[in-house]
């Protein structure tokens, strides 16, 4: 199943809604708890494509969910941005008092944590992100 | 996402959030907090209707703690469900915030 749609952060819930059905479909039938996973991880991709892939203006997003191997969900989040892997970035360091704590940056690791496999390409001018959240 | 105000006595201010708190109401929640810091050198935040929390939801929070401090209060949050839970554990936010079990322990901790 594949969507696409602006990338504007009205459009988010629209994007989480098409993940929840592909989440809950026959062939995926992720538990209640590992689908709020997959949800908490789209928000924080999405929102990061939103705020940071198109920063001359409009751009689009295209997601695409499938059965991953081995039982549970695999998706695809597509953009035409400039190339930024996030996974490059530095994970922040959460064991610092509350004074020396930076305001955001938690983002992207909260999904390498929450997901089983995490993993970024650059494809024919585009950045695919792609995430798994097997069964179990 | 629901926001709603309550004082006790004149240093506590206790705010109930319920809902989602994501990247689309984040901003509010951070703003109508901010504004009940200022009114109050005490803030609970009460998250027992919160299901839902991302890193936007987070982010408010340390900005809302950050400005308490500075104003020299103390900044309580309470009933956390198991799913906020688990996001405090992995962002680190448990170990820098005070959680709480219930409004009255957070107020007791605040005397």
């Amino acid at each position: 199943m594949k969507m696409r749609d602006q990338a504007k952060l009205n459009r988010l819930s629209g994007f989480l809604l098409f993940i929840r059905h592909a989440a809950t479909a026959p062939d995926t039938a992720l538990s209640e708890d590992n689908l709020h996973k997959v949800e908490l991880a789209a928000e924080e991709i999405l929102v990061n494509i939103i705020q940071y892939a198109y920063p001359d203006g409009a751009g689009e997003i295209e997601i695409e969910c499938l059965p991953a191997e081995g039982g549970g969900l695999e998706v695809s989040f597509v953009d035409e941005g400039n190339p930024f892997d996030v996974l490059a970035k530095e994970d922040p360091d959460t064991s610092l008092p509350i004074d020396e704590r930076a305001i955001g940056g938690l983002g992207i690791y909260l999904v390498k944590r929450l997901m089983d496999r995490v993993s970024y390409r650059r494809d024919s001018g585009k950045n695919v992100l792609t995430i798994v959240k097997n069964n179990i | 996402m629901e926001i709603r105000e309550r004082t006790d006595g004149e240093s506590v201010v206790v705010v109930e959030l319920s809902g989602r708190l994501d990247a689309g109401s984040a901003q509010e929640a951070e703003r109508r907090l901010t504004e009940a810091a200022g009114s109050a050198r005490n803030v609970i935040v009460n998250l027992g209707g919160v299901e839902y929390i991302s890193s936007a939801g987070l982010r408010s929070l340390l900005v809302v703690a950050k400005k308490v401090r500075q104003l020299n209060g103390v900044l309580g949050l309470c009933l956390l469900s198991k799913g906020v839970r688990e996001v405090f554990d992995i962002s680190g936010f448990s170990s820098i915030f005070t959680l709480y079990d219930s409004e009255e322990a957070a107020k007791e901790n605040m005397k």
